[in-house]
């Protein structure tokens, strides 16, 4: 009998002592969440949530999503202090509440699998892009500012020619001969996102143009493709076309009601209150669609002329250089580097003269052209 | 004793069969509890067959490409099988597209050995497809082959399935940033008629 006991109470002891153990990894799924500002919305992605079933829904100063199974996060909470979002807080194993600050607005979702992950985009109103950094020549204030972009840069040297020429080092000497041209006039004052050789994200290049609160943005690239015989310039600016059907067709109903939010909402009655603001603010550039149009128009018909295209014209994409500017905003590629005449021509100095000359009259052309109508770019914030 | 170290082995060899059953195993990685493509998940039951398989039905559908001479996309039809799940509409069009045109007026819209990860479409009229990193690094410095790159495949998607409004590219299951350091690719893309013929 003795034996009997001993033989099962082994085994039971041992099975006590290792719930005890385990009990504090039972049960909860461990999620990660991470935010981030940088692009056109506020992101929160929560991953790791393996099949765990979740419910998103939105309150007044909150927007909640509870897990059907307990979760569990490293750290319980954070305070993010921005427009959109606030913070965010794990509450009772279960619900993440994401407490909305003074500009949010709407939210949109997306999951996806393999590795499952839920995206939120909290979207509304937010400071535009800024550059922390300090700019040296940050321009007067009674002057006309115009931001130049030479693309890529440093580790970046975007497209390379047959014969070897590289994009990054064209179009610094591009930006800079447009620099001295543009600042013949004494009105006029010019800022580079870069002026030697080195890599800028993106999203700083916006940034910069945003921050000295300048009136016209030009991104300056060459082209590539695997076509050898392509060539000539192409002129591209960002519109809502590029990004978001619903925001042109609420565009097109807006003039169509004679331009009034009342008259948006008498056009569809079941559209969310909150999703007109939405989609009327949600790209800075949507403001400057007309302007950057009309910029992007100027440039590439003196392009034409200069390389002799035809066809190929402006067009729009949602260029993420273009995305967070507050200005009329253009990206310029003024040839093919993969074209071998084109190549040729882009490594001499005359020619990269005569593109300069030719911004500089679709820059002219475009102010004049501004000045027969109001536009709130001659407005200086 | 020996009799008492006996059982007392026979207890332990007990405590080891029954740890190892219960709690003491590693968890399931996330990655193999899910369904691999929507081709066997589809966001939408399937009806319910009670007399056996239907064979399905063809629809036919236009695959868009960069075209061989200007900086367009053309278009060419293919038939795939009218499946009632658009996830495996989906998966048929980007399979035809990864294979390449069949007419010389047209070019690979994705370079060779890009494979398909994975594709799926979700509620809200969103389709994800996920691709192979070779996706990034085949497409070489300029924005006019990422932007027609991009469309071939938002196109071929939204164009052709009426349940899909936007579609989102992923590299390696991750969302990126640009496909090659011009085009936004953080949030879906709905079509662009302008870059067609």
């Amino acid at each position: 009998m003795r034996r009997l006991i001993t033989l099962l109470a082994v085994p039971l002891l041992a099975l006590l002592a290792a719930t005890f153990l385990y009990a504090e990894d039972s049960g909860r799924t461990e999620i990660l969440v991470t935010v981030d500002s940088s692009g056109p919305s506020t992101r929160l992605v929560v991953t790791k949530m393996g099949k765990v079933l979740h419910a998103i829904t939105e309150f007044e100063d909150h927007v909640d999503i509870v897990f059907a199974d307990p979760v569990a996060v490293k750290p319980a909470s954070r305070v993010i202090n921005g427009p959109i979002l606030v913070g965010w807080s794990l509450e009772n194993d279960r619900r993440l509440v994401l407490s909305t600050g003074p500009g949010y607005r709407n939210y949109e979702s997306f999951e996806l699998r393999n590795p499952a992950r839920l995206i939120l985009d909290l979207l509304g109103e937010r400071e535009p892009l800024d550059a922390p950094m300090k700019i040296e020549d940050r321009a007067p204030v009674d002057r006309t500012v115009i931001v130049i972009d030479p693309g890529h840069g440093g580790k970046e040297r975007g497209a390379i020619g047959p014969s070897g020429l590289v994009e990054k080092d064209v179009t610094l000497v591009l930006a800079r001969k447009l620099r001295t041209q543009l600042q013949k006039d004494p009105t006029v004052s010019v800022v580079l996102t870069r002026n030697q050789d080195r890599f800028v994200p993106l999203d700083e290049r916006t940034a910069i143009a945003n921050h000295n609160r300048a009136d016209l943005f030009i991104s300056i690239h060459l082209n590539a493709s695997r076509r050898k015989k392509a060539f000539g310039a192409e002129t591209y600016f960002l519109s809502a076309e590029a990004t978001d059907d619903e925001a042109r067709m609420l565009a097109g109903q807006e003039n169509a009601n004679g331009g009034s939010q009342d008259g948006l909402k008498a056009a569809m009655p079941d559209y969310k209150e909150r999703g007109l603001d939405l989609i009327l603010w949600d790209l800075a550039q949507n403001q400057y669609m007309a302007e950057s149009s009309a910029l992007a128009e100027a440039v590439q018909r003196e392009m034409n002329q200069l390389t002799g295209t035809r066809d190929r014209g402006v067009r729009q994409a949602p260029f993420r250089v273009l995305m967070g500017a507050t200005m009329p905003a253009i990206l310029a590629e003024v040839g093919f580097v993969t074209n071998g005449d084109e190549e040729r021509m882009l490594r001499q100095d005359g020619y990269l003269d005569r593109i300069v000359h030719a911004l500089t009259r679709a820059v002219q052309e475009f102010q004049t052209g501004l000045t027969t109508y109001q536009s709130p770019a001659a407005d200086k914030k | 004793m020996k009799r008492f170290i006996q059982i007392l082995g026979i207890a332990l060899l007990l405590t080891a069969g029954l740890m190892t059953g219960c709690g003491g195993g590693e968890p399931v990685p996330v990655d193999e509890a899910l369904p691999e493509t929507a081709g066997e998940l589809p966001v939408e039951e399937l009806p319910a067959d009670e007399e056996g398989d239907q064979p399905l039905g063809h629809r036919k559908v236009r695959l868009y490409f960069p075209s061989a001479s200007s900086g367009k996309l053309v278009s060419e039809s293919r038939d795939i099988f009218d499946s009632p799940s658009p996830g495996d509409r989906a998966k048929q069009i980007l399979s035809d597209l990864l294979e390449g045109p069949r007419s010389r007026g047209a070019m690979r819209a994705l370079p060779r050995g890009v494979r398909l990860r994975q594709v799926y479409v979700t509620d809200g009229g969103v389709a994800f497809a996920d691709f192979s990193a070779d996706l990034k690094l085949a497409i070489g410095g300029g924005s006019m082959d990422e932007v027609l790159t991009v469309y071939s495949i938002v196109n071929s998607l939204a164009l052709n399935i009426n349940e899909i409004r936007k579609v989102g590219i992923l590299v390696d299951g991750e969302e990126c940033e640009t496909l090659s350091g011009h085009m936004d690719l953080r949030r879906p893309l709905p079509a662009n008629r302008r870059l067609m013929r």
